[in-house]
C-alpha cells in the first residue's frame, strides 16, 4: 500500500508540530512538507503528489481564486483539511474547498478521526473489491491445488510453468486470506467448487 | 502501550488489566485467591521463579515485548516444564472445550451438511495439533533435557549426538508453521462461510475461542522457535565441537 502524502501549512510552530506528530501516528502516513505561509503551496503541492493538505484557515484565504481552482479541479485531487480557532460559517467560501475541519479546541481522538477520514478517502491504492475476487483461471488452479494436485502436476495439466502455478497460488491466497491446502481445499467444498467426496 | 507487569505489583492487577494472564498464571499451578499479594509474594509461595514467570507474562500479554535474550538465559529444564504445562492445557482444556461449542452447534443446525466441512477441518486440524504435541512432549522435549544435561555436565555426548545427526533442532525449526497457519485458515473459514444457525451466541463464543488459542498457540510457538531452539541449537554446537 502506497503512503498518503500530507502538506501541512500552519504559521504557528507549536500547531504546525502538533499536527505532524498526529499525522506521523497513523500508519501509512507521510508529511512530506511543513510550510509555514500559503507562498508556493500549489507548487509544492504538485511537487509531492500531495494527497492531503492540512492548512490554516488563514493561509487558505490568502490563496488566489487561480490556486483555489487548482486545488479543486487539478489533474490529482487533493484533500483540504483546514485548521481554524472556530468553526467556519456554511456562507463563507473556503468551507466548500475543505474536505473537513479541525478546530484547536477540539480532543486528539477527534482529530485523529478526522485525519483517518481524510486517509480513508484519498486512499485509492489498495485493490477495489472485484480484483479481490477469484479470476476463472485461479478457480481452476484451486480446484486442482483442493484435489490434492502438486505444482508439477497442475503446470502439466494446465500447460503452464511451475512458476506460473506458484505465482496463481499466491494470488488465490492473497485474495482469499487462505494459507494451507486444507484450508483451501474446505473453500473450495464451501463454494461447490469441488465436490464434498473430495473430503473422503 | 502496554504496560509491564512488575514484581511488586499486585497479582491481582494484573490480572485485572489483562484477564487471559490468568491462563499463563494457572499454568504455573497458581490459583486464584491471592488478595492483596504481589506477584514476587505469590511466586515465593508457590516456589515459582519469579524472573521467568513475569517474563512469561509480559511476552505473553504484550506481543512486541519479546525479551528473547533474557527469556534464554533461563534453563531448558524451566522452559520446557512450562511448555509441557502449556500442552496440557490445550489436551485437557482448550480443544475439548471448542469441541463442545462445535457439537452444540451441530445439534443447534438445521441443515448440518453446511457445517460439516469446517467441522471436519476442525477434528482433522485436532488430530494434527494433538499428534504434534504429543511427539513434542515424548521426543522432542527429553531431547533438549539430555543436551543440557550433556552440555552441563560435561557427560558422554555420544548417543546425543547420533541423535542429533538423525533429527536435530535445526530441523526441527525448519518443520515448525503449518499448526498455527491452519488454526488461522480454520477462524478464517469459519468468520466467512458458517451457515446463518438460530443460536449466535455459540458462534460468537467458538470464534472468542478460536482467537484466544491461536493467541496462545503464536506465544507458545514463538517460545519454542526464539527461545528454545536457538538455546539448544547452541548447546549442539558446542558439543560437537567437544568431540
Amino acid at each position: 500500500m502506497s503512503k498518503v502524502i500530507f502538506i501541512v501549512a500552519e504559521p504557528s510552530y507549536i500547531i504546525r508540530k502538533g499536527l505532524v506528530s498526529l499525522i506521523n501516528e497513523l500508519p501509512n502516513t507521510l508529511v512530506a512538507r511543513e510550510l509555514e505561509t500559503a507562498q508556493k503551496l500549489i507548487e509544492t503541492a504538485t511537487h509531492h503528489g500531495a494527497d492531503a493538505i492540512v492548512i490554516n484557515a488563514e493561509l487558505l484565504r490568502e490563496l488566489s481564486q487561480a490556486d483555489r481552482k487548482t486545488l479543486l479541479n487539478g489533474k490529482k485531487k487533493t484533500a483540504v483539511v483546514t485548521i481554524s480557532c472556530s468553526a467556519l460559517s456554511h456562507s463563507d467560501e473556503i468551507t466548500n474547498i475543505s474536505s473537513s475541519q479541525i478546530m484547536l479546541s477540539e480532543s486528539k481522538p477527534s482529530v485523529l478521526k478526522k485525519i483517518k477520514g481524510i486517509i480513508y478517502q484519498v486512499d485509492t491504492s489498495e485493490a477495489t473489491p472485484e480484483n479481490q475476487e477469484l479470476s476463472d483461471r485461479e478457480v481452476e488452479i484451486l480446484k486442482d491445488v483442493a484435489l490434492g494436485l502438486s505444482n508439477k502436476e497442475i503446470a502439466e495439466k494446465n500447460f503452464i510453468s511451475p512458476h506460473t502455478v506458484i505465482t496463481h497460488r499466491k494470488n488465490i491466497t492473497r485474495k482469499l486470506g487462505i494459507k494451507t491446502v486444507s484450508g483451501l481445499t474446505i473453500y473450495a467444498i464451501l463454494n461447490k467448487i469441488i465436490g464434498m467426496e473430495a473430503l473422503e | 502501550m502496554c504496560a509491564m507487569f512488575t514484581h511488586n505489583m499486585k497479582l491481582a492487577e494484573v490480572v485485572q488489566s489483562d484477564f487471559n494472564t490468568l491462563n499463563v498464571i494457572n499454568r504455573f499451578g497458581v490459583k486464584l485467591g491471592f488478595g492483596e499479594k504481589s506477584v514476587a509474594r505469590v511466586c515465593a509461595d508457590y516456589g515459582i521463579n519469579t524472573e521467568f514467570f513475569l517474563e512469561i507474562l509480559n511476552a505473553y500479554h504484550d506481543p512486541n515485548y519479546f525479551p528473547q535474550k533474557h527469556l534464554q538465559s533461563f534453563s531448558v529444564g524451566e522452559i520446557v516444564e512450562y511448555l509441557r504445562k502449556t500442552h496440557r492445557s490445550y489436551i485437557d482444556e482448550g480443544i475439548p472445550f471448542i469441541e463442545e461449542l462445535m457439537n452444540r452447534m451441530l445439534e443447534d443446525c438445521e441443515n448440518p451438511g453446511e457445517i460439516k466441512p469446517i467441522v471436519k477441518f476442525f477434528n482433522d486440524y485436532k488430530t494434527e495439533l494433538f499428534n504434534h504435541l504429543h511427539w513434542e512432549d515424548r521426543d522432542i522435549f527429553p531431547y533438549t533435557l539430555a543436551v543440557e544435561e550433556a552440555y552441563i555436565n560435561g557427560t558422554d555426548a555420544s548417543e546425543i549426538i547420533e541423535a542429533m545427526q538423525k533429527y536435530s533442532m535445526t530441523d526441527f525449526l525448519d518443520e515448525h508453521d503449518d499448526i498455527e497457519s491452519k488454526l488461522y485458515d480454520i477462524n478464517t473459514l469459519f468468520i466467512k462461510y458458517v451457515p446463518p444457525v438460530s443460536n449466535q451466541m455459540i458462534c460468537v463464543r467458538i470464534l472468542k475461542e478460536f482467537s484466544l488459542l491461536q493467541k496462545d498457540i503464536n506465544n507458545h510457538a514463538r517460545i519454542e522457535e526464539k527461545v528454545l531452539a536457538p538455546k539448544v541449537i547452541i548447546m549442539e554446537k558446542e558439543l560437537l565441537q567437544k568431540q
